[in-house]
């Protein structure tokens, strides 16, 4: 029953990355944005569920309030720095790297450099007899439905509205998007609040997991950049198998060769990207 | 257009920016960040220069910020003087970088003129230190770094109150054999040096004591899910030793909960350390750990420190706290024994032979410059709704070589070398 | 008129230039000591961020994974200096040919990409080796790394004369890339990143010129990391880790990566910041964080490029040309034409600013578009 274990774990840290990976893909998918500054939003959501629930006690209102308000801290960021660097992948990279340090900083100046623990909701302390021999963790199971219901709701919101549309086609022209009548300013700052907001919801379930502390933002940020670039960059479905993918990778590879743990997962990754950089489901384009 | 004259232009503007950077602090209002209490005080004897070098950004920030408000909460109760004499405090930042510190290290010594320097959690970072100091004859305090290669040499100049990676588990191996009469162990440690050390000196003695080693898993570092590696502990162990201090500690119990683990778990003091318990909360219920200090430890070294503490943090004393705390206890210990003026190469002798009542209890330095202390046994209980690690016994007098012989001990093979072999 | 200032200059020049090389020879007796070890350490991170720039100013590539060649050097020298007997000349080659070897293999992995795509497969390589240096815990030490590296035997005891070493290799490794950069070799490398594909219409292949550029860069940026080793005295995962790939970026940016000596400066900046700043704050790292996004908006053409810029149209106002030439098309479109170092031509902002580069055979109508606004961005004079 090990190997059925090690599998349902493998799919559980894969949710969470697929959670985390989510909002980094449409960011890119629909803005071509990479945002390196997604772990530390990350962080910020898990913080502040963390803070609000120590207040209020209240699970649900915090962590509604964090993700909005780190929704509106990505907007932020975006209307004032990132906006005026579109379609530079560089610079953006750099500026959000920035913005990350800064985040990072804060948070340990305001919270300090012990680990916290943001809140689960209630019900799922606690584990799970799923067979004789097999005991399971309540929320890790919880957490694979969570990541397979967001990764439908995503996937159904993108493929029934015409957002995605729109947003790219300002990307790829922002003239011509504006004569007919987008509004481009308003489109790329509701992609990038929706980004982060997904990192805020992926930093208080992912935190209430792993924990958080404010040097763990780039740890975060580069597993989920692997699911995103094995998925296929903006593509939801393929960070979803990917996520799982590695989920279940990392997991094998620790229990069966500990000491090749991380480059069990970066060697593929980075042989993926040089004979098929658009990874798995991503769309034909090699710019 | 004549080619090289730009190139060469930026050439001599690099060596301006170098020689800027070189001469950017020559400004004398260029300071250190500044000490809680602001002016030095005047002290009798003179005045002592304080460096104190700990990390204050990057991930062992808790633990440095801990031994600085320590230290400097003591000295506040005392004046600001230490022993007859005034001390003026410099802190910098070691950010967790050995080169950096190495920087910081000298801008202590050389520009602010500092006579002992305090602090250090990273042993690579002290590794990278320690010779530089050496050199400069100004003596190291180190509160935080637990290499055992750090204390090994005899008149030394570097001393240690904090642990060396093994001298608190060694007696575990004695109490976990005996008095706890668990007969067989499986090991789960972190994968670097202090894992190693920590893990090994327990299975040294366990082993020495007539018990068994049955397994060894050892996890990376920032190990983001334990699950891994939790689910192979073999459920024939009596128990798991584990070592795994910091963040990786709240995943680790988070997965001994949720994967139900049920063997009884010991640990080393820093995986269940105050700075963690109120995020470990219920999944380390009853876990029994050994470290040098514990917030129930009764004496009136710890009453002092416990409600001055309190009364300035609004939080549990903890191992990093007392550490910068006995390291002021230390330097006053040293200082009060002086007279005339406070030479680096005074402080060390008089360090030398230091003998304190701490809030952990008695200290000395062994000849290499280890503490010699008691270790307490502890065990993770609810008091008044707070989770605390409650004093269950105490081991006394324990040096870094525990009860063997330190000739002895010194040859045996590095811990690093015998990861992996415990269980065999 | 016209021709009096420039002699002038010709004299003022090399007068400047061997006072300052007199100034960095005689550091160690002019500064506070304590600057000594810093001073050492912007000569490595210049020769580091000065390699990395074969690869990313030059080529046109732009590496996130630069940090795999340094850690690479300093292990070498970890590895050989607690394990081994190596004199130092062999640890030297060895940190070399380690360095040229990750190189290919990256420029070979590096191939078939462009753009974001290249950003992210170095990104994945170097984490790779991260990977093996973090969890190798045997060989390598993992998250402690290695430490109590000596340079007994290396030079006479004392921070001088470690400084005056490094500073010869420093140097004699910039000569070697400065005329390496003018070498065939290094001015196809030039090309590539001007327009690969008219360098593949003439007839070059291309491939191989990227394999050089990675093999060059990864050899000196691995020097460089063997001199942190030495220097610092120890290695750890650290020297391999993202945030060190990312810094040599804004390094090379910050100073003005279209210049030999930008990157050199941008480390100078950037370590002599870090260093300065967290001596009165703790809050440093914020400090950093801001100067990678004002680098990122307003810095694309660094120091070096708003120094020419702002000279030239001092110069313009003045009514005299001081600049390299007359000023029109080629200057309005494109900015200061940095003179001497093997020179890029005007308009041509750095492609890898723009994700697009330079690559593709035939441009898309958004790329082509995106270009316009990277240099539009990079050379627009700001009120």
């Amino acid at each position: 029953m090990l190997w059925l274990s090690n599998v349902l774990n493998g799919l559980a840290f894969g949710s969470l990355l697929f959670l985390v990976a989510s909002g980094l893909t449409i960011t890119f998918g629909l803005m071509r944005t990479i945002n390196l500054a997604h772990g530390g939003f990350y962080l910020v959501g898990g913080y502040l569920a963390f803070d609000l629930f120590t207040r209020t006690n209240d699970y649900w209102l915090s962590l509604v309030l964090a993700v909005v308000v780190t929704a509106v801290l990505g907007m932020i960021v975006q209307r004032f720095l990132l906006h005026r660097l579109i379609n530079q992948e560089l610079p953006q990279i750099i500026l959000t790297v920035g913005v990350a340090l800064i985040l990072g900083d804060l948070l340990l100046a305001q919270y300090g450099g012990n680990p916290v623990s943001p809140p689960a909701p209630a019900g799922l302390e606690g584990s799970i007899q799923l067979t004789d021999t097999l005991v399971f963790p309540k929320f890790r199971l919880f957490l694979i439905g969570l990541a397979l219901a967001l990764a439908a709701v995503i996937m159904a919101f993108l493929r029934f509205s015409s957002v995605g549309a729109k947003v790219r086609s300002a990307v790829d022209d922002q003239e011509i998007a504006r004569t007919i009548g987008i509004r481009v300013p308003l489109m790329f700052l509701l992609v990038f609040g929706t980004g982060t907001a997904l990192a805020a919801f992926a930093g208080v379930w992912g935190g209430a997991m792993t924990s958080l502390s404010p040097d763990t933002g780039f740890d975060i940020l580069l597993l989920a950049l692997v699911v995103v670039v094995v998925g296929g960059l903006g593509s939801v479905p393929g960070a979803l198998i990917a996520a799982f993918a590695v989920g279940l990778l990392d997991q094998f590879g620790r229990v069966l060769f500990p000491e090749w743990a991380m480059f069990t997962i970066y060697a593929p990754v980075a042989l993926l990207l040089a004979f098929r950089p658009r990874g798995l489901l991503g769309k034909v384009e090699t710019r | 257009m004549s080619g090289p004259r730009s190139a060469l232009q930026v050439a001599a503007l690099t060596t301006f920016a170098v020689v800027l950077a070189g001469c950017g602090d020559l400004d004398p209002s260029a300071g250190g960040v500044p000490a809680g209490s602001g002016e030095t005080a005047e002290g009798e004897k003179g005045t002592v220069n304080v460096g104190l070098l700990n990390p204050t950004t990057g991930p062992f920030t808790a633990l440095g910020e801990d031994v600085n408000a320590g230290f400097e909460l003591y000295l506040e109760r005392n004046g600001g003087t230490l022993g007859g004499y005034g001390v003026e405090v410099v802190k910098e930042d070691t950010a967790n970088d050995p080169g950096g510190t190495t920087t910081k290290a000298r801008q202590l010594v050389e520009q602010h003129e500092s006579d002992i320097i305090i602090g250090l959690v990273n042993s690579g970072v002290a590794y990278a230190v320690a010779p530089y100091l050496e050199e400069a004859g100004v003596p190291l305090l180190i509160t935080v770094a637990g290499a055992d290669g750090l204390t090994r040499e005899t008149d030394p100049n570097v001393f240690r109150l904090s642990y060396t990676g093994s001298q608190d588990t060694m007696p575990a191996g004695d109490y976990v054999c005996d008095e706890l009469g668990h007969r067989t162990a499986a090991i789960v440690g972190l994968d670097y040096s202090f894992g190693w050390e920590a893990t090994g000196g327990f299975a040294r003695v366990y082993e020495d004591a007539g018990c068994e080693v049955v397994q060894e898993l050892y996890a990376p570092l920032g190990t983001q899910d334990w699950g891994p590696y939790v689910t192979q502990i073999d459920p024939a162990a009596d128990v798991v030793f584990a070592v795994a201090p910091g963040s990786d500690s709240v995943r680790f119990f988070q997965a001994i909960d949720g994967f139900g683990v049920t063997t009884p778990v010991f640990v080393h003091g820093s995986t269940t350390d105050e700075t963690l318990l109120p995020s470990l909360g219920a999944t380390a219920e009853g876990v029994q750990s050994s470290l040098h200090y514990a917030p129930g430890v009764e004496n009136d070294a710890n009453d002092t420190f416990v409600a001055a503490w309190t009364e300035a943090q609004g939080r549990s004393t903890n191992q990093y706290a007392e550490d910068g705390w006995a390291a002021a206890q230390s330097l006053e210990a040293a200082l009060t024994e002086m007279e005339g003026e406070a030479t680096p190469e005074a402080i060390r002798e008089a360090l030398a032979g230091v003998q304190i009542d701490a809030p952990r209890g008695p200290v000395y330095f062994d000849e290499y410059g280890q503490a010699v202390y008691d270790v307490q046994f502890r065990e993770v209980t609810q008091q008044d709704g707070e989770w605390v690690n409650e004093v269950i016994d105490t081991a006394e007098d324990v040096s870094q070589f525990y009860t063997y012989d330190p000739a002895e001990y010194l040859e045996f093979p590095p811990y690093e070398e015998l990861k992996g072999t415990w269980a065999d | 008129m016209h021709d009096s200032p420039r002699d002038r200059r010709h004299l003022v020049v090399p007068l400047l230039v061997a006072v300052g090389l007199l100034v960095l020879l005689l550091l160690p007796l002019i500064i506070p000591s304590f600057y000594l070890f810093l001073s050492t350490r912007i000569l490595v991170f210049g020769l580091f961020a000065t390699a990395f720039n074969v690869v990313f100013g030059y080529a046109g590539m732009p590496s996130l994974g630069h940090a795999a060649f340094f850690g690479a050097g300093a292990y070498v020298v970890g590895l050989a200096s607690t394990r081994t007997e190596l004199p130092f000349p062999v640890v030297l080659l060895l940190a070399l040919l380690v360095g040229t070897a990750l190189g290919v293999v990256f420029g070979l992995m590096n191939l078939r990409v462009r753009g974001i795509y290249l950003l992210l497969l170095t990104l994945a390589l170097a984490q790779a080796v991260f990977g093996l240096a973090f969890t190798q815990v045997s060989i390598t030490g993992g998250d402690n790394g290695i430490f109590g590296i000596a340079r007994e035997g290396l030079v006479p005891v004392g921070l001088p004369y470690f400084y005056w070493f490094v500073l010869g290799i420093v140097g004699v490794s910039l000569a070697l890339m400065w005329q390496f950069m003018r070498s065939p070799v290094g001015m196809a490398i030039t090309g590539l990143r001007e327009s690969e594909s008219r360098l593949a219409a003439t007839g070059y292949r291309v491939g191989m010129y990227r394999v050089w550029a990675f093999a060059v860069s990864g050899a000196f940026a691995a020097l460089a990391g063997m001199l942190d080793a030495y220097l610092v005295g120890s290695v750890s995962p650290a020297n391999l880790a993202f945030l060190l790939s990312a810094e040599v970026v804004v390094m090379a940016i910050l100073g003005g990566a279209r210049y030999f000596f930008g990157p050199f400066l941008g480390a100078a900046l950037i370590l002599g910041l870090e260093f300065y700043v967290s001596t009165f704050t703790t809050r440093w790292t914020i400090v950093l964080g801001a100067l990678y996004i004002v680098t990122a908006l307003f810095m694309s053409d660094g120091v070096l490029g708003r120094i020419a810029h702002w000279r030239q149209r001092s110069g313009q106002r003045a009514g005299t040309a001081t600049g390299p030439g007359p000023d029109g098309s080629a200057t309005s479109s494109g900015g200061p034409v940095p003179d001497g170092v093997p020179a890029l031509p005007a308009g041509a902002a750095l492609p890898s600013m723009s994700g697009s580069g330079p690559a593709e055979p035939t441009p898309s109508r958004s790329t082509a578009s995106a270009r316009t606004t990277a240099s539009a961005r990079t050379t627009e004079p700001r009120p």
